[in-house]
């Protein structure tokens, strides 16, 4: 699965309050997997909080930008939430599954 | 308003078994006449039965009277009997609004005669909001077209009260629109075309519609949690 | 040819819950985990988000388990889309998400409403019925007209569910195992029936005034000693239910059906049932009702709604997987109820897989 990789290098933030977060899955096809889980639900304020994610190397890397840093902190903070459930699906779910 | 009924057990024929009440024709002094008996429910706990009851039948004979009174065509009242729960009133010979919009749905609209029906609903609900009756039932079962001469008639006045505020008329025309939107989606828009009627015949339209916005918007923002 | 096999997920409110069923409407597993407030005190979609989160993982491993299936025997995984809270709902959607790329296997969006309806409807029986559905956030009667679940009546303001609720939180009465249950226990010691607003609009209902009531006149009465706690929760029932009775026989006069069926969380109340069933039997028609296995929000209905969705050929990408609180009844087109049309389940198989 091709993930569309964002060059955000690049790209200067727009807005004050940002941060960046990195999870690394050691595999491209579950930093892919998670990536494709939460891309689906955009950023309910996006013109408060916007979010890119990309997956390099196996990892899932995700930048954060909002107007006012509690909107930062609460869709920082939903989105660990959601990721962190992603991930242990796929630990228990995936091969070498035991029920 | 209370005249002496005089009912004849042998003259009754049931026409209809609804929800609350059951239709007889009758006679009335040589006329042909409808026997409306509210019976009650036994689901409903003793107290709150008769209450509605007697509230319905009282609001009924009121209203179908008052919305007369304010230019809309609704059956003659002969006679209100409180005891046995029965209103008698004219006998009116027609369809109802339903089986057309039914019949338009199976067979095919004839744009003409959706039209007439549309401007008489909305111009009949105009008359009862400016004179401050609230239906408060109105569906296409509830109206009827007299044969011959296709008179809207409405019908079915028990849940009818008296109200001025915008909500009561918004509600009333909400409650409307749903039955149309249920029933009669193959009809296309014949709720706009009411509205447009109402538009023009109501001096108050302006306030009533726009609480009709709020309450439809009320109605699809209600998170549906559960 | 070997039964078609959902997982099901349901997380639109205070429960978390995955079943496994098969086509035809057997339940092979079916845990949940409700999600339950202190007295006084409702659910929050933050907490109960964190909820589902803890429990979600367990229930899938206890419901294949208990269903002795393995992902392999899986046709389908279906998911709770709306409507309900947004951030329980993303629980469930996010792990269909995942297990649908883990283990290849579509996904079909469900609408809770109608995964209620399509419960009811293979548990009990009930062919074509007049559906009454009562829960803490719904309050609908539905009939099947055109392709549709169309709505007939519904309330104009608040669920009868959210008025039973925010009515046991003002009595502070225990949400174990919920607030509802608890006020139809403490009914059954009434004695007194207090008057309260009774307002049906044609085939619409209202409880604010109930509840405005309930919360000022009633507290009133009950600090004065008129009346027990127990006698508030006889008249409120007495009176919301007769409500609900009053605009399904409407919807039933209305569209000539006879019967009813009556789901969620409310339809498990056994005084609400048998006010139904007096009324059903004075038209000559009958009751369909299913027990609190069923009519509370539970996996199995989400996993045999998706199926019959995906046996008549529907799949939701992956992409458009999302959830949204509001989801009205009458915007799914239930193409499953569509008679008459040769099945051909074989070659929509194919082509979906």
């Amino acid at each position: 699965m091709a993930a569309p990789v964002a060059d955000m290098a690049g790209t200067q933030p727009q807005w004050e309050f940002n941060c960046d977060l990195e999870v690394d899955y050691e595999s491209e096809e579950n930093a892919s997997m998670v990536y494709a889980a939460l891309a689906v639900d955009k950023e309910l304020q996006p013109d408060k909080v916007k979010r890119q994610m990309e997956v390099s190397n196996g990892k899932l890397i995700v930048h954060f930008e909002a107007v006012e840093a509690r909107f930062l902190r609460a869709s920082f903070s939903a989105f660990v939430d959601v990721l962190t459930l992603a991930t242990k699906t796929i630990e228990e779910f995936g091969q070498g599954m035991e029920l | 308003m209370e005249i002496k009924t005089d009912v004849k057990e042998s003259s009754l024929i049931l026409l209809k078994q609804g929800a609350e009440a059951r239709v007889f024709e009758s006679n009335f002094v040589g006329r042909r006449s409808v026997i409306k008996e509210r019976f009650s429910k036994k689901y409903r706990h003793p107290t709150l039965d008769s209450k509605i009851t007697l509230k319905r039948l009282n609001a009924e004979a009121r209203c179908m009277t008052k919305a007369r009174r304010l230019g809309v065509s609704t059956p003659v009242l002969y006679s209100v009997d409180p005891v046995l729960h029965t209103l008698t009133f004219e006998y009116v010979e027609g369809p109802s609004v339903k089986d057309i919009l039914l019949e338009f749905g199976s067979h095919g609209i004839i744009e003409e005669r959706l039209d007439d029906i549309a401007l008489q609903i909305g111009v009949a609900i105009a008359k009862l909001h400016d004179g401050g009756l609230i239906h408060g039932d109105l569906t296409t079962s509830n109206m009827l077209l007299k044969s011959g001469i296709n008179q809207l008639v409405l019908i079915d006045f028990g849940l009818s009260f008296t109200s001025t505020l915008p909500e009561d008329k918004a509600v009333d025309l909400y409650v409307l629109e749903r039955a149309l939107l249920s029933m009669h989606s193959s009809c296309g828009n014949v709720m706009d075309q009411i509205l447009a009627a109402y538009r023009k015949s109501s001096k108050q339209w302006s306030s009533t519609l726009n609480k009709l916005a709020q309450v439809r918007q009320r109605g699809r923002k209600r998170t549906m949690v559960g | 040819m070997k039964k078609m096999i959902a997982l099901g997920f349901e997380g639109s409110a205070n429960k978390i819950g995955v079943g496994v069923v098969t086509l035809d409407g057997t339940i092979l597993s079916n845990p949940r985990h409700t999600y339950i407030t202190p007295p006084g005190q409702g659910f929050l979609p933050r907490e109960t988000a964190q909820h589902h989160l803890q429990h979600i993982l367990p229930l899938i491993k206890s419901a294949l388990k208990t269903a002795q299936i393995t992902p392999d025997e899986i046709d389908c995984l279906c998911y709770t889309k709306g409507p309900g809270m947004g951030a329980p709902l993303q629980v469930a959607a996010v792990v269909v998400r995942i297990l649908s790329q883990l283990w290849k296997k579509p996904i079909v969006a469900v609408n809770h409403c109608v995964a209620h309806i399509e419960m009811g409807r293979i548990v009990t029986g009930a062919d074509d019925p007049v559906v009454l559905y009562v829960s803490g956030g719904n309050t609908q009667v539905i009939a099947y007209s055109e392709g549709r679940y169309q709505i007939f009546g519904e309330t104009i303001d608040i669920a009868v569910g959210n008025c039973l609720d925010r009515f046991a939180r003002v009595l502070t009465l225990s949400n174990d195992p919920n607030p509802g249950y608890n006020i139809e226990q403490l009914a059954k010691k009434g004695e007194q029936f207090i008057d309260l607003p009774y307002v049906v609009k044609g085939m619409d209902v209202s409880f604010s005034g109930i509840l405005s009531y309930i919360e000022a006149t009633a507290v009133e009465k009950l600090k004065n000693n008129e009346c027990t706690p127990a006698d508030l929760c006889y008249s409120l029932q007495e009176t919301v239910f007769a409500m609900l009775v009053e605009i399904t026989e409407r919807a039933m006069a209305h569209c000539d059906t006879k019967d009813v069926l009556i789901v969620g969380g409310v339809g498990c109340n056994e005084r609400l049932q048998e006010m139904m069933r007096t009324m059903c039997s004075e038209r000559g028609g009958k009751l369909f009702a299913t027990d609190d296995r069923y009519c509370i929000d539970n996996g199995a209905m989400i996993a045999y709604t998706g199926l019959l969705a995906y046996a008549h050929g529907t799949v939701t990408p992956l992409e458009e997987s999302t959830f949204t609180q509001r989801f009205r009844t009458d915007e799914v087109h239930a193409i499953w109820r569509q008679k008459k049309e040769p099945s051909n389940m074989n070659g929509l198989m194919q082509e979906s897989s």
